[in-house]
């Protein structure tokens, strides 16, 4: 599995991905860590079938006991159905998810882990010298849905928002956007299902400073392609399927 | 390790289906209580034409009781040994997908890992012992049942022996027993399949 430092100025942002061992019909994700001296947490730990993989290495940066908190954007598979296997390497951790998937979360197995609700209307985490926000991203594409923005680094973890379907090895940084928006089009017409809901996404995040937006699947956006995938989705028509 | 998982997989899937089996006999064996009532009464009808099969219908009465008391602990115990398996594979499963990751790393890496790979293969030995007891209690249950519906099938014939000597009853006890041997079979059957099901599990 491919590892990236995103930022390092007295934390640190990694993104994990572009794993080649991973079975072939298995989706690629990203996941992100964030390293605050002796408190860490993962954004979106992924698919049980990329645990092995990912435990080895988020080792290689930071002590098992240093990794404190995890974060579920969402409650899909390929977010957190490790969960049962995290449970067990980190037993002292805490769970971030939006409130109403507790229930349903539960499934994966958590016998150990503390599982912090966030609020609908978003909350706050502070890690050791820097806080997060946990930003609502209702209906983005799930019900229960939340980004993390790091003011401190200016990087949004936007979860399914700027998701792309590309074939494995694909570069980690969108190169060329015009050439980008093929492999994100039907993902964002297809998974997206409100015009609204989106809408309210865009006025909310046009709000923060952003140098990246990362998002769980395919490319992250940097400078300048920060704004024109908010200009490209906000003219976007989604909900496709009951068109 | 991959060997050992598949076979815990079998394991969760075969004690799935004995519970699953031993749920059907549990139903047969209330049919089974209900028609031992119904022998009863026949044979209280039948009055004194019928005085040989009271001690026997009451004795058939007796050990459908007996059948469906056994049967919901064996439906208990059946539930209990799968629940246990499904820890089993899925803490099996934890330590396969550990062991790669430590692969990846470097010993000084990897070490920290040790402490919860212990901690739980002292679990996956715990949940093995307590298999095992479940088994073994499962196995002398499974073997009282099937005693008990050789002991039916006893009584099945002994009632069609008696029955011919109970004039217009006849019919009606005659087909009480072909009753009471079929569902004493169908739980048999249930047992057996059971029975053989047991050799998924390691010795």
């Amino acid at each position: 599995m491919d590892a990236h430092k995103l930022f390092d100025d007295g934390h640190q942002w990694y993104v994990f991905g572009r794993d080649p061992e991973k079975p072939e019909k298995i989706l690629d994700t990203n996941q992100y860590m964030i390293v605050d001296g002796q408190r860490s947490i993962l954004l979106d730990p992924g698919g049980i079938e990329v645990f092995s993989t990912m435990l080895a290495s988020v080792l290689k940066y930071v002590n098992i006991e240093h990794l404190t908190d995890l974060f579920a954007s969402h409650q899909d598979p390929d977010i957190i159905s490790s969960l049962g296997m995290w449970d067990q390497v980190l037993p002292d951790s805490s769970l971030h998810c939006s409130g109403i998937w507790e229930g349903f979360i539960r499934h994966f197995g958590m016998d150990n882990i503390q599982y912090k609700p966030i609020a609908d209307t978003g909350g706050h985490l502070r890690l050791e010298s820097i806080g997060l926000d946990f930003i609502p991203a209702h209906y983005m594409h799930s019900s229960g849905n939340f980004n993390v923005y790091d003011p401190k680094a200016k990087i949004l973890f936007s979860g399914d928002v700027g998701a792309a379907l590309e074939p494995p090895g694909t570069p980690m940084f969108v190169e060329n956007f015009e050439r980008h928006i093929e492999s994100m089009r039907f993902f964002h017409q297809r998974w997206m299902p409100s015009n609204e809901a989106k809408a309210h996404w865009i006025k909310r995040i046009r709000k923060l400073d952003i140098d990246i937006l990362a998002p769980q699947h395919g490319r992250l956006f940097k400078g300048k392609d920060v704004q024109r995938f908010l200009d490209w989705f906000e003219q976007l028509d989604v909900g496709s399927a009951i068109k | 390790m991959q060997h050992v998982s598949s076979q815990i997989a079998s394991q969760t899937a075969a004690s799935a289906t004995i519970s699953g089996h031993l749920f059907r006999a549990s139903l047969i064996a209330k049919r089974m209580a209900l028609a031992a009532k119904n022998s009863r009464a026949m044979v209280l009808r039948a009055g004194a034409k019928a005085a040989g099969l009271k001690v026997i219908s009451d004795y058939f009465d007796e050990l459908a009781g007996k059948t469906i008391r056994l049967s919901r602990l064996i439906n208990q115990s059946a539930i209990t040994i799968s629940r246990t398996s499904v820890r089993q594979w899925r803490t099996q499963t934890f330590l396969d997908r550990l062991a790669k990751s430590q692969a990846r790393l470097e010993p000084s890496q990897s070490q920290q890992l040790n402490v919860a790979a212990a901690n739980r293969q002292l679990f996956l030995s715990h949940q093995m012992h307590s298999l095992q007891r479940q088994l073994i209690e499962l196995k002398d249950q499974l073997a009282d049942i099937h005693q008990y519906m050789q002991s039916s099938n006893v009584v099945a014939v002994t009632f069609r022996l008696e029955a011919t000597q109970t004039g217009e009853f006849r019919p009606m006890l005659e087909n009480m027993a072909e009753t009471i041997s079929q569902q004493s079979n169908d739980i048999k059957a249930h047992i057996t399949t059971s029975q053989n099901k047991l050799s998924y599990f390691q010795a």
